[in-house]
């Protein structure tokens, strides 16, 4: 369980980016933080795992205060994938880049190639094992830094702007994966701005952020529905198809939708229907 | 971590509402450079220490960049101890230990004064007036321009690598150096990427070398920057004239 209590935050003597965050995400959620650049996203994921401590209040993960436990302890429960991952390869294969953080959490020799294999099946990339992960395509360094997050089973994966430069069949592959990371009981925490992505995830709860501060927290579903306005406020554009169903509202058809496919159906037996 | 980002604040340039800001560089430049060469003209520490007073006074008042000053000789101590050590070991005097160490600090403050109160923008222009070749001009002042950016991206590759358990002061010497390769190495990459995307941008905009270029921004000097070099040579001519006993004389009658 991760818990922000009273959360503010701010960058040396400036203004606070973070302001009176309450947030506590139980195991086996998908969250997803919405907001437009400069919302403190970023800010708040970090805050997850130690990167950036508090300035007033406390963050726990998994009872340890964030305050009094180190970055390494940390991200061994912890794996956040930033938005530029590919930044961060240095070594000559993928193989070794995805082995440097196990030895760097002390993993033994056996479990180390057990879990590098399991990984790189998982994300399509065995073939590549021993390519340098500079030739990989920018969709699959994509999928490689976050199989690098999985490869020491953390508890909770953290994604700070997943969708950022990827195509829309990387995009779908992201969802994927995404969904197969929760079946395998685990807490995913992601940023983002696309709307669109998150439409197409309707199980996760949505927070949106709006100039520090928590302006929505619940299911998609409600936010979709009934306060597509709230996105607005949060300098955000809601997903078309929430936008169809609004104007449709106000020509007197009145429709609610559970998720993507959902919104896509009743659109569809109207149009049909006259 | 904090070192790191906090050394490389030192370089960042913060454009202040001062004086010194808004003289010509050439001006600044010129006094720099007398400076440096009259560092190695004065021997009494009297002396230099006076016209250091001059100086920080200078920083304070009409650049109000003191503390930026005071920062960067701070970050010289390894140098200035090695200075300090091998001069008394070399001559056991004080004031022979005293004059190099104060000589240096003067040529580190004279760097500032150029350095700390001149935009990148200023600074590629200085270059443009003193008739160096383009592509000499337009590499220093790209250099200077991308310390913020790459300070900003190592600390990114920082926390990036924190994030997969790089645990950077642990082990001993040798691992602790082992310890930067997986900092150095994507850093090098990007700015190598930067690097090519910047000279194609330049071509894409027109820049071909042996072409002449007009300014946008041209210099040009006003009053003020006619009186602060003038007020300045005067000032350092007077300290380099000055004949303390005269003046211990006149103190006496």
């Amino acid at each position: 369980m991760i818990i922000f209590d009273n959360v503010w935050f701010k960058y040396g003597d400036r203004d606070y980016v973070l302001k009176n965050i309450n947030i506590t995400i139980k195991e086996g959620e998908i969250v997803c933080i919405l907001g437009d650049n400069g919302a403190g996203k970023t800010t708040l994921l970090k805050h997850i795992n130690g990167l950036l401590k508090p300035s007033k209040g406390e963050v726990y993960v998994d009872k340890l205060n964030t305050k009094e436990t180190s970055v390494s302890d940390l991200a061994k429960k912890v794996a956040l994938v930033f938005q530029y991952p590919e930044r961060m390869f240095f070594t000559e294969s993928v193989w070794k880049e995805v082995e440097f953080a196990l030895a760097n959490f002390g993993f033994e020799e056996d479990i180390r190639v057990h879990r590098i294999r399991k990984v790189l099946n998982m994300f399509w990339l065995w073939e590549y094992r021993d390519r340098s992960p500079f030739t990989l395509s920018g969709g699959e360094q994509r999928r490689l830094a976050i199989a690098i997050a999985l490869a020491w089973d953390p508890k909770y994966v953290v994604l700070d702007e997943p969708t950022a430069g990827q195509d829309g069949f990387q995009r779908e592959i992201l969802i994927d994966i995404i969904r197969n990371i929760v079946y395998r009981e685990k807490t995913i925490i992601l940023a983002t701005h696309d709307i669109e992505f998150v439409f197409e995830l309707p199980e996760c709860r949505i927070i949106v952020l709006n100039k520090g501060e928590i302006i929505y927290d619940g299911s998609s579903v409600e936010l979709f529905n009934n306060y597509p306005e709230l996105l607005i406020e949060a300098g955000l554009e809601p997903p078309s198809l929430s936008k169809l169903i609004q104007t449709l509202r106000k020509e007197g058809k009145y429709v609610i939708f559970k998720n993507y496919d959902d919104a896509v159906d009743k659109i569809y037996n109207l149009i049909k229907g006259g | 971590m904090s070192v790191i980002s906090r050394f490389s604040k030192v370089f960042l340039f913060e454009e202040k509402d001062a004086l010194l800001f808004r003289l010509d560089p050439r001006i600044k430049l010129i006094k720099s450079i007398i400076l440096m060469v009259i560092v190695f003209f004065i021997q009494d520490p009297i002396k230099i220490g006076i016209l250091m007073a001059t100086l920080l006074v200078e920083f304070k008042i009409l650049g109000k960049v003191l503390f930026k000053v005071l920062r960067s000789i701070l970050y010289l101590t390894p140098i200035l101890i090695l200075i300090i050590v091998a001069n008394y070991l070399a001559t056991y005097d004080i004031i022979d230990t005293l004059s190099p160490l104060l000589r240096f600090l003067l040529f580190v403050m004279a760097v500032d004064l150029f350095f700390f109160t001149t935009s990148p923008d200023d600074f590629s222009l200085t270059l443009e007036a003193l008739r160096l070749p383009m592509t000499i001009s337009l590499s220093f002042s790209l250099a200077l321009r991308f310390i913020p950016t790459l300070s900003m991206e190592l600390n990114d590759i920082i926390e990036a690598q924190i994030s997969r358990g790089l645990q950077l002061d642990k082990g001993n010497i040798l691992t602790r150096i082992r310890n930067y390769i997986p900092l150095l190495i994507p850093l090098i990459v990007l700015s190598i990427k930067r690097s090519i995307e910047v000279a194609e941008a330049l071509e894409i905009r027109g820049l071909r070398p042996g072409v002449k270029r007009t300014s946008y921004k041209t210099l040009v000097l006003s009053g003020v920057d006619y009186a602060y070099i003038i007020i300045s040579l005067i000032i350092i001519i007077a300290i380099y004239l000055l004949e303390l006993k005269h003046l211990i004389s006149l103190a006496k009658l």
